[in-house]
């Protein structure tokens, strides 16, 4: 089981909080960034695995032209064994999702979209910096429906700066009332170097309030299980069924391949990401060398696996743990599990496969946990 | 004889900033031992520390060549010396082993509190002192005035002085020859039984304990069997030779008048003492030379390695650092909140900062200081008198009859105009006015008697904020003055933090224990909890703050181009965390220890 990752490093306009390698350019830059996207997908051809999810991801996909979008999707199916049934996600913007895109993307073969949303509070959209307004937000999800799409995913972001409560709360219950397959609800980290994070320095905008961020939090995992989601991951919520199977993967340490500066790939004991920087990778026609190329020791995954499967709600797999690892979990990590358990950041369940999960108080710490497997 | 009267052994002396360092470098280029291309800057100040904070802290010694305009090779031996007023001891060590001082002065600042006193310290060596007049490419520079001021201040003949910028390169040669003219070359028996006085030393890995002599009297070759005198410890010599800048060039034999470096696996650090007297194992020397007067450390805290484990190796690298280091006491003690470490004493906070960032650079440990104290009398009323360097064994309060503590005589040389900065200043410190001489029309010596913990912390470099840089600072211990003296105590979620006590004068407790409090809150990152930080005078609080706890602590998003940079800041996290230490369930960085007590 593998999945691919596309980056498209392109947005109307960069987002205040945003950190991630995505900038606002002109058209023929975006054409010359998909002939290189191809010629790497090209090059790192590999047919030796099937591929059960897709996601082109930003950055905002949204904003490439139908014919962009069918190039890229194209040479995946060509240099990959793309699964018939695969998941296939596209990120996109409420500015350019327009019914036509949907119907593109559809086209494609996309099946999954993931709209970002963050918020419907206009004052909040004002001060992330977004360029929709919460109306367009709306529309662009009911777009996606029409187009048939029957597997939405909505981002939302709390914990937003001089927020209130009530205008959060009201955020999620309309995202409710829409109904989506899937939500993300992030608490929002002020990222060094990003605008937001100079708001926040030079006092424009108040600092945010972690014990507010904490009362979101609490009261979007209680709204969204009442509403008949199961909360899966430490931010994301999913309707029976319709868990990200793309996401799942990286907190399952399976493979995947990445494409597009910034993107990482992972092998099963080397994780590699390509330059991030998007000239570079246009000039070296998808082919910009390394910024970062480790491989693993069976230690150092162990470590990781735990890390990353603690993220789950469930906790991680200790089935899976042990076909992959010749450890025992239980010995190698006892006096972890302790000391977390000791202090209340998680407790045993009845599940053989996954013993340990997360308490509420891990959810809130959760670095905590996550700090004694690196 | 010929070869000893063609020797010349001479140190530099100057006030801090007055080019001292520069001027050796230049005089190291000028006698061919760098080319200007190959010199870096400041050759000898070789420890990072010295560089970065543009001091010198070790005295350095270096051999050159010098071919003087009367055709004579002459051989030079140049031993720098430190500025601060820190690590004067550091001087009387150089002195030692010299024949003769150029002293730089500053052709626009004149002379100074340290110029006074490096100047006396030469004089009651014996040294000749050869007066240059450094910076004169400046355009306040005033070389006549300051040579009168020479005259006038210090009493020694300054009309043929030469006119030097190092900087430049302007005036050396001047300065190789009035070196030359008036050094007069060593004295020593170069028959009589060998002594050599031991001025410096250092551990290396391979050689042992490698000392640096003056040879008085005597020569002394390799294979030769040397005996220390102090200890009555024999070896026998496996290398000696002589020092270039950063490096030793072996020779067979050192004679009297030379000053050079001798190894012979010496492996005891306590043996080669600094300032004794190597002389040979067999038909040696019956008396040794005189040796230094001993330095007394002023300032004490406690060192504690971050990671208990480290403490045999702290152990290990304060012996290395003693070893050239003379001022620098040391000896096991324990805490409650810190564990088992060191109480150390030191001359002054510098010093202090010094060794703990070698011991951190060169031996990689990681420490934790209590705050700095001075050592106090307790005079109890059973009649019984306490020395009390460390707070934390401070008597009960009722028990004690009254309280003494060192205080110094403190001389401020200054421009007029700034007096009022300085009374200002120094009464603020608790000093008491002596005298106030001028020996310019518009300069003034200030006499004061301070109290030590007053001097310590930052009088110095306030005295120098407050004065543009102008005024300079000398001071030694005069004797003891009774006070009215506190004890205070810091609080962290009501447990006391042992390390953090200390003694204060009671006019000047409450507000230090609020900056006390208020330093803390800034520096210790918030818990899951609530926390309160108390500042207590016995069982009454003086102030207080609290520490919010903090509710959030999870990455919200970790996909695939994450993982990696997730995990790196995690791990940069969990470093964080291990160099800090709990009290009472409080996790507090070393940086709050350090921040506390820069306070002052």
């Amino acid at each position: 089981m593998r999945g691919l990752y596309v980056h498209i490093p392109f947005c109307v306009k960069k987002c205040r909080y945003c950190d991630f390698l995505s900038a606002p350019c002109g058209p023929e830059i975006r054409e010359r960034y998909v002939d290189a996207l191809v010629s790497e997908i090209r090059r790192r051809r590999d047919k030796t695995g099937k591929c059960q999810t897709v996601f082109i991801g930003g950055g905002t996909p949204s904003v490439l032209t139908a014919g962009q979008l069918e190039k890229v999707v194209t040479a995946l199916r060509e240099s990959f064994d793309v699964a018939e049934d695969a998941e296939f996600t596209a990120e996109a913007n409420p500015e350019s999702l327009t019914r036509e895109k949907a119907l593109a993307m559809r086209a494609l073969g996309v099946n999954r979209l993931s709209i970002g949303f963050q918020s419907l509070s206009e004052r909040a959209l004002g001060i992330l910096g977004r360029v929709h307004s919460s109306r367009q937000a709306v529309e662009a999800f009911y777009n996606g429906r029409e187009a048939g799409f029957d597997n939405i995913n909505v981002d939302l972001i709390f914990g937003i700066p001089g927020e209130t409560g009530p205008e959060f709360r009201d955020t999620l219950e309309r995202v409710i009332s829409l109904s989506p397959e899937h939500v993300s609800a992030y608490s929002l980290i002020v990222e060094e170097g990003t605008a937001l994070c100079d708001d926040i320095a030079s006092a424009r905008i108040p600092e945010p309030d972690d014990g507010q961020d904490r009362e979101d939090y609490h009261f979007a995992v209680q709204a969204l299980k009442a509403a008949g989601y199961c909360h899966y991951e430490i931010s994301n919520f999913a309707k029976p069924g319709h868990e990200s199977k793309h996401n799942l993967g990286y907190w399952e340490q399976r493979e995947y391949f990445g494409f597009g500066p910034s993107a990482a790939s992972f092998n099963g004991g080397r994780r590699y990401a390509n330059v991030p920087d998007v000239t570079r990778y246009i000039e070296t026609g998808g082919d910009p060398g390394f910024s970062e190329d480790d491989f693993l020791g069976e230690e150092e995954l162990a470590k990781e696996f735990m890390m990353l499967g603690f993220r789950l709600t469930e906790g991680p797999d200790f089935g899976r743990f042990r076909e992959k690892y010749s450890l025992d979990p239980f010995e190698r990590f006892r006096e972890s599990f302790d000391r977390l358990e000791g202090r209340g950041l998680i407790v045993k369940t009845e599940d053989r496969n996954r013993p340990f999960r997360l308490t509420p108080k891990g959810l809130d710490l959760a670095n905590e946990v996550f700090r004694e497997f690196v | 004889m010929d070869k000893q009267k063609n020797i010349r052994n001479f140190c530099i002396i100057a006030h801090i900033d007055h080019g001292k360092s520069t001027l050796a470098d230049r005089i190291l280029e000028k006698t061919g031992v760098l080319t200007s291309r190959e010199m870096a800057d400041q050759v000898l100040d070789n420890m990072d520390i010295e560089r970065e904070r543009g001091i010198t802290i070790k005295a350095q010694s270096v051999r050159l060549n010098y071919k003087a305009t009367d055709g004579i090779d002459y051989v030079f031996n140049l031993i720098d010396t430190p500025g601060h007023v820190d690590f004067n001891y550091e001087v009387s060590r150089s002195l030692a082993a010299c024949e003769g001082a150029v002293l730089v002065v500053d052709a626009s600042q004149g002379v100074e509190a340290q110029t006074l006193a490096n100047v006396y310290q030469a004089i009651d060596h014996d040294l000749e002192v050869v007066p240059i007049i450094n910076k004169i490419d400046l355009p306040s520079a005033r070389p006549d005035a300051v040579k009168e001021e020479i005259e006038n201040v210090i009493g020694i003949p300054a009309m043929d002085a030469p006119l030097v910028s190092a900087k430049v390169g302007i005036g050396i040669e001047d300065v190789l020859e009035a070196i030359v003219k008036n050094v007069p070359p060593p004295s020593g028996d170069p028959e009589g039984p060998l002594k050599a006085l031991i001025f410096d030393s250092y551990y290396d890995a391979y050689r042992g304990v490698v000392i640096y002599v003056r040879i008085k009297d005597g020569s002394v070759k390799k294979g030769d069997a040397i005996k220390l005198m102090s200890t009555g410890a024999e070896y026998q010599i496996t290398e000696l030779g002589y020092l270039k800048p950063g490096f030793k060039v072996p020779s067979d034999a050192l004679y009297a008048g030379e000053v050079g470096y001798i190894a012979a696996s010496i492996k005891n650090i306590q043996d080669a003492r600094v300032g004794d007297t190597v002389t040979t194992a067999e038909a040696g020397a019956e008396e040794p030379l005189p040796g230094y007067k001993e330095v007394q450390p002023m300032v004490f805290c406690g060192m504690y390695p971050i990671d208990g484990g480290d403490y045999e190796a702290l152990r290990d690298a304060l012996g290395k650092l003693q070893l050239n280091d003379a001022a620098l006491k040391f000896e096991p003690e324990t805490s409650q909140a810190l564990g088992f470490g060191f109480r150390c004493g030191f001359l002054g906070l510098l010093h202090f900062e010094i060794v703990q960032e070698r011991l951190s650079r060169e031996y990689e440990i990681d420490l934790i200081a209590t705050t700095p104290s001075v050592i106090y009398r307790i005079h109890k009323m059973n009649g019984e008198v306490v020395i009390l360097d460390n707070p934390t064994n401070m008597p009960n309060p009722a028990e004690i009859d009254y309280m003494e503590e060192p205080v110094v005589k403190a001389s401020v040389m200054t421009p007029a105009e700034y007096v009022g900065n300085i009374m200002e200043l120094t009464s603020e410190r608790r000093g008491t006015f002596i005298n106030m001489d001028y020996i310019e029309t518009d300069r003034v010596v200030l006499t004061y008697e301070i109290p030590l913990n007053e001097v310590i912390y930052d009088y110095f470099d306030s005295l120098k904020s407050r004065t543009r840089g102008y005024a300079s600072l000398d001071y030694e211990l005069s004797g003891y003055k009774r006070s009215n003296l506190v004890k205070l105590d810091i609080y962290l979620n009501g447990e006391i933090v042992d390390a953090l006590s200390f003694i204060v004068h009671a006019d000047k407790a409450y507000a230090r224990g609020r900056k006390i409090a208020e330093k803390l809150k800034e520096t210790i990152p918030r818990q899951q909890f609530e926390v309160p930080i108390q500042a207590m005078i016995g069982g009454k609080v003086i102030a207080r703050e609290t520490i919010r706890a903090y509710r959030k602590d999870v990455l919200a998003k970790c996909y695939g181009g994450d993982i990696t940079r997730k995990k790196k800041l995690l791990e940069k996290q969990k470093e964080g965390k291990k160099r800090m230490r709990e009290f009472g369930s409080v996790e507090v960085p070393q940086e709050a220890f350090l921040s506390v007590l820069k306070l002052g």
